[in-house]
């Protein structure tokens, strides 16, 4: 293992300056997860977020199409109960 | 067994971290868990009340848990990662899950749309815990590695002995959140909390049995650490004093007193996972000695611990106090 390459102050970890232009390339420093379990989450991150933010926004849209009105509830008169703050 | 002081004080920092994560976030996955199982609408409202202003910080202490791994133990890491590539993702996709469904529950459109948004906090809560404990059982099983490199297939995590505690940890996390209930709950969610605690205080502990047993069938060092009279003994006593506490408990009028017997009992089966496999980080071979970082890090990173832990402390004590009392929600919910 060679010695840690010192471009900060203090010493950094071996771990943190690994992809050092002319000493590591980033595919010497690839970790040992497959190929497949790499694509499949990549997969299940991308649908999951896709999701998550179309939801996200669905909901959203839905709160701002109510325009203001007289008489609307505000601030919960209850709420410091609810939560136990007495 | 060589181990230097400040590498000692570094596994100390770490552990120190990952059991307040288990404490703190285990009582709020555990009332995901009985949120998804609650058929009224008036006590899912204060069940997440429970814990809405308070879930968040509880997680602070995994971030410290996982970026303190990397920074003071480096090659432990970096085997440990692989092997548990897909149930931290898992993990992490379903705690995005889990914010999302309790943020949002209360903007949910109608009653079975928030039914869906508290499934779905069910789901979460699950896999959340299913994988923390399978993480914390395919280390203790032992990971292959060779020349510093994870080396195994990334699949030993669905072996039978990770999802064992993957299922315990579940259990044992529902048991806490019955307790936290008991605590902040009244009237009928209250003694509903109290009857499901008693229930899930048995089935964690026979199952933490199992876990201690079957343990100590996989490598020798265990069996002679967990089943030796010095360390057995005083564990089976301070478990049934735990136990004794928990249910007597409920008697007493301090509601919170089951809670604090039920993470005693999370605190004494994590110490005895500790004192099996130490001086080790990874089993079989790797010690805590092996993967540590260089000693500038070390030093930097305890610093920074020494800042930050006690920030964060005070921060989650000032958060409980803030929202401590009964939590009571009108039946118009």
């Amino acid at each position: 293992m060679s010695r840690p390459v010192s471009l900060l102050p203090f010493t950094p970890e071996q771990g943190f300056a690994k992809d050092v232009y002319g000493l590591l390339r980033t595919e010497d420093s690839l970790s040992s997860v497959s190929r497949a379990q790499v694509l499949g989450s990549t997969w299940l991150i991308l649908g999951f977020y896709l999701v998550i933010f179309t939801v996200g926004l669905w909901v959203l849209l839905r709160l701002l199409r109510e325009p203001p009105y007289h008489g609307e509830p505000g601030p919960q008169p209850t709420l410091p109960d609810e939560v136990g703050h007495s | 067994m060589d181990i230097d002081a400040i590498t000692l004080l570094c596994a100390g920092a770490l552990e120190f971290s990952v059991i307040n994560y288990v404490l703190l976030d285990g009582t709020d996955l555990g009332v995901g868990v009985l949120l998804g199982l609650t058929r009224r609408g008036v006590h899912r409202r204060a069940m997440a009340v429970s814990i809405l202003p308070i879930w968040d910080a509880n997680e602070t202490w995994l971030v410290l848990g996982g970026g303190g791994l990397l920074a003071l133990f480096p090659q432990a890491y970096a085997i440990l990662l692989p092997a548990l590539y897909l149930p931290f993702i898992l993990m992490f996709l379903a705690l995005i899950l889990r914010a999302m469904a309790l943020e949002f529950r209360d903007h949910a459109a109608s009653a079975r749309m928030k039914r869906l948004v508290d499934a779905g906090l069910l789901c979460a809560s699950l896999l959340t815990g299913m994988a923390q404990g399978v993480v914390l059982g395919t280390l203790v099983q032992g990971v292959p590695h060779a020349g510093g490199q994870y080396s195994g297939t990334g699949w030993e995590w669905l072996d039978p002995f990770p999802l064992f505690c993957g299922l315990l940890l579940v259990c044992g996390y529902t048991w806490l959140g019955a307790c936290w209930l008991y605590w902040r709950t009244v009237d009928e969610l209250q003694q509903r909390s109290a009857r499901q605690a008693r229930v899930l205080a048995w089935g964690t502990v026979g199952l933490l049995i199992v876990l201690v047993l079957w343990t100590s069938t996989l490598h020798a060092q265990y069996a002679e650490r967990l089943i030796s009279p010095l360390i057995g003994l005083p564990a089976a006593f301070a478990a049934a004093a735990l136990l004794t506490g928990f249910f007597l408990g409920f008697r007493s009028r301090f509601d919170c007193l089951p809670l604090f017997a039920a993470l005693g009992v999370f605190v004494l089966a994590f110490d005895l996972m500790l004192v099996a496999l130490f001086p080790l980080i990874i089993p079989p071979d790797l010690t805590l000695q092996a993967t540590t970082s260089s000693r500038n890090s070390q030093i930097f990173v305890l610093m920074g611990f020494a800042l930050l832990v006690p920030v964060t402390l005070i921060y989650n004590t000032y958060g409980f106090r803030v929202f401590s009392g009964k939590v009571r929600v009108p039946p118009s919910h």
